[in-house]
């Protein structure tokens, strides 16, 4: 089974924000591995120089229910991640035109 | 894997950035002569894909959870500095967006995991291809093993900045975030895994270590 590579993105596009709405709300709360180590070896926890961020936690502030702005989060951070690399390619790719026109 | 600020010294986390400033400047240099218009809707649906992965911890056992990084997904699909400019742009989000990962330490974070990520990833999908037969399910195997390992060299180069900047010794720090790792590694290989099989099924010529001829592969990995 052959599929245009249009649908085949738009697939994965579409798998990433049902993972990001859907799942990743449920994700596991358990520290990963590096702060268990850290922790383990009593490592402080890292004072962090900035603390402010638009969504702290991988959560929208002001939406009360945890799951909702959880996944929320995850659905702007996969379109605006899509929307950086997906602008940088265009950019690489009008250079490339440019340099090598084919 | 993200590292908050103030664990990794002043210094390591300056060469890592340097590292990383300069791996990302390649990729996009090199991109600026070899991206062609069909990778674009690849390399962002690529990138989305991994910041959403990413936020899926999955318990590994003893009260400890872990997420897949990607760098060796986004390098079987479009080559390893391609791969170090998507890690780059998903840290820099998690970290200026969502307060994941420390601003001191995002050279850090970008090194271990998209870097080191990367090209063990790539190098190792590039020396096993060379060997093996060209089937689909030895280059499945072969991905599995290469985002295991990926993971696993991540880990304990992680482990190394956190030794050297004097915070424990290494006796004590690198065995168990090779233990954990190990386990969350497994992880990666599944989904990197995953990915690798429904591509080669519906549009193998996406898959760039799949579709490179060997001996290029092999000379690509810088």
């Amino acid at each position: 089974m052959k599929l245009g590579a249009g649908l085949v993105v738009a697939g994965i596009v579409m798998l990433s924000l049902v993972l990001a709405f859907f799942v990743a709300p449920h994700a596991s709360e358990h520290p990963d591995g590096l702060e268990k180590v850290a922790g383990q070896q009593g490592l402080p926890a890292g004072s962090p120089v900035f603390t402010q961020g638009p969504m702290p936690d991988y959560r929208i502030p002001g939406i009360t229910d945890p799951k909702l702005a959880t996944g929320l989060a995850g659905v702007a951070g996969t379109l605006g991640v899509l929307a950086i690399t997906f602008g940088i390619g265009k950019l690489m790719a009008a250079r490339r035109r440019k340099l090598q026109p084919t | 894997m993200h590292l908050p600020d103030n664990l990794v010294s002043l210094e390591i986390n300056a060469g890592a950035a340097t590292a990383s400033v300069l791996a990302v400047g390649a990729a996009l240099w090199r991109g600026s002569k070899t991206l062609t218009e069909r990778q674009v809707p690849l390399l962002g649906s690529t990138a989305a894909f991994i910041f959403a992965a990413q936020m899926l911890n999955f318990p590994v056992g003893a009260g400890v959870s872990g997420h897949f990084l990607g760098a060796t997904l986004a390098a079987m699909l479009l080559g390893p500095l391609n791969a170090c400019l998507i890690m780059a742009v998903v840290l820099i989000i998690q970290c200026l967006g969502f307060v994941d990962g420390g601003v001191t330490a995002l050279g850090s974070n970008i090194f271990n995991m998209g870097i080191v990520g990367g090209f063990v990833g790539y190098g190792l999908l590039a020396a096993f291809s060379k060997m093996l037969p060209r089937k689909r399910a030895v280059f499945i195997g072969v991905t599995f093993v290469a985002a295991w390992a990926s993971v696993m060299v991540a880990s304990a180069v992680c482990a190394l900045e956190l030794v050297f900047s004097g915070r424990s010794a290494m006796e004590n720090i690198l065995p168990p975030m090779l233990a954990f790792h190990a386990v969350i590694g497994l992880g990666e290989g599944v989904i990197t895994c995953a990915m690798a099989s429904m591509l080669l099924a519906v549009r193998p010529d996406l898959v760039q270590a799949w579709n490179t001829p060997r001996e290029h592969l092999a000379g690509s990995v810088a």
